[in-house]
């Protein structure tokens, strides 16, 4: 073989390592920009005031989007016919949710066999604060007016630090939690909700004050 | 002027093969990954892990629910079909089954008739094992084809009070996932 083959050869294979390159870095690219698609905690779900979801969470029929979606962010999430999850990141202003504001949650009990609210913090765990309040539900929240069937409204506080009547008052500790946000699971929704989620009694998220503004 | 716009193709057909595959599989990643970091951790004779009540330490999913507590089966479907079995149940109690590509394919409660007359039974099969397990004895109430190599089968029961865990824990410790052979 002469050189001039040798050089041809090598030409060849500088070419086709260059085109290897190019192609890996656009398939890296491409996954980055999936990434960042999953990533984002608001991909096309309904919105009901501050909550949002989607009724094909935890099914087949999901879209590859939604799936991964779900998978990045409430994996082993059941269908609706079990369990119908909202999940808020702001409060009823838009404004992101954060562990120097308190909140005030307000609501009544919702269509359902059993419901919880509990706060996550930014890295999707339980917040670690020793405070033990990371959940209410509809075993223990205080009901303002409760009724006859047990249900009624409720109100549930949310910030920081604890009030000064800890052991009375509903209170959700955001201690330590960042940006955080909050998930209300519904078990075994009534079946009318379950086709249209915007009949559920969904509760309200209103900023009460913040740290450094008066 | 070529070499450029062929360039300019491979890192459009690249990035958009990427993303796709990223979306499409992650899924089965995010799935797989649970399923072995569970495969290495010790299970009950009764074949589920028995997971501790969650609190702010639980790192293993994402959002866990502080309400409930949670058992989860691995089911190695290579080879066999899991046979499931719970007494009735007097409080909120679900099993669901997902499959590798994390799917939530089947649940049911406590309050479904069968399971609160007699019990639960199930049959939970892999790939082209679902029809022969039809007939399995005894007669399961349902045969669940996940058409999957593994699957995660969940556990789960409502924490009212957490002094009466112990009582949730003899409940669960009556629960059954086994392989068929």
């Amino acid at each position: 073989m002469g050189v001039k083959s040798v050089m041809t050869v090598v030409s060849f294979v500088a070419k086709l390592l260059g085109w290897l390159l190019i192609l890996l870095f656009a398939i890296a690219g491409g996954m980055i920009w999936g990434w960042t698609e999953i990533d984002d905690q608001r991909p096309q779900m309904m919105k009901v005031g501050a909550w949002q979801s989607d009724p094909a969470i935890g099914s087949v029929g999901a879209s590859a989007k939604l799936r991964a979606s779900v998978a990045r962010w409430g994996l082993l999430a059941l269908s609706r016919e079990e369990a119908i999850y909202f999940t808020a990141h702001e409060d009823q202003w838009g404004e992101a949710l954060r562990e120097e504001c308190s909140y005030l949650v307000e609501g009544t009990d919702p269509q359902a066999r059993w419901w919880s609210l509990t706060l996550y913090a930014e890295d999707m765990f339980l917040a670690q604060n020793k405070d033990e309040r990371h959940s209410v539900s509809a075993d223990n929240v205080k009901r303002n007016f409760p009724r006859a069937d047990g249900r009624g409204s409720w109100q549930v506080e949310i910030r920081g630090n604890a009030p000064a009547n800890a052991d009375a008052a509903d209170w959700l500790s955001s201690k330590n939690a960042g940006k955080f946000d909050l998930v209300l699971r519904l078990y075994n929704p009534d079946p009318r909700i379950q086709e249209d989620f915007s009949a559920i009694l969904l509760p309200t998220i209103k900023q009460l004050s913040c740290e450094g503004m008066g | 002027m070529r070499n450029l716009l062929i360039a300019i193709l491979v890192l459009l057909v690249g990035a958009v093969a990427g993303r796709w595959v990223l979306i499409q599989f992650y899924p089965n990643f995010a799935i797989a990954a649970v399923y072995y970091s569970m495969q290495q951790r010790e299970k009950t004779p009764e074949g589920w892990l028995h997971v501790d009540p969650i609190d702010e330490t639980s790192r293993t999913v994402v959002r866990p629910a502080y309400d409930l507590l949670y058992s989860v089966c691995n089911a190695d479907l290579a080879n066999s079909g899991y046979y499931i079995s719970l007494p009735p149940e007097s409080d909120y109690t679900s099993i669901s089954v997902y499959n590798a590509s994390s799917d939530n394919i089947f649940s049911i409660n406590d309050q479904d008739p069968k399971w609160q007359k007699d019990g639960l039974q199930l049959i939970v099969s892999g790939r082209d094992q679902a029809e022969s397990l039809q007939n399995a004895d005894p007669k399961p109430d349902a045969v669940i084809n996940t058409n999957s190599p593994f699957a995660l089968i969940i556990q789960r029961r409502i924490i009212r009070d957490r002094d009466q865990l112990s009582e949730l824990e003899d409940k669960r410790r009556l629960t059954r996932c086994l392989p068929l052979s």
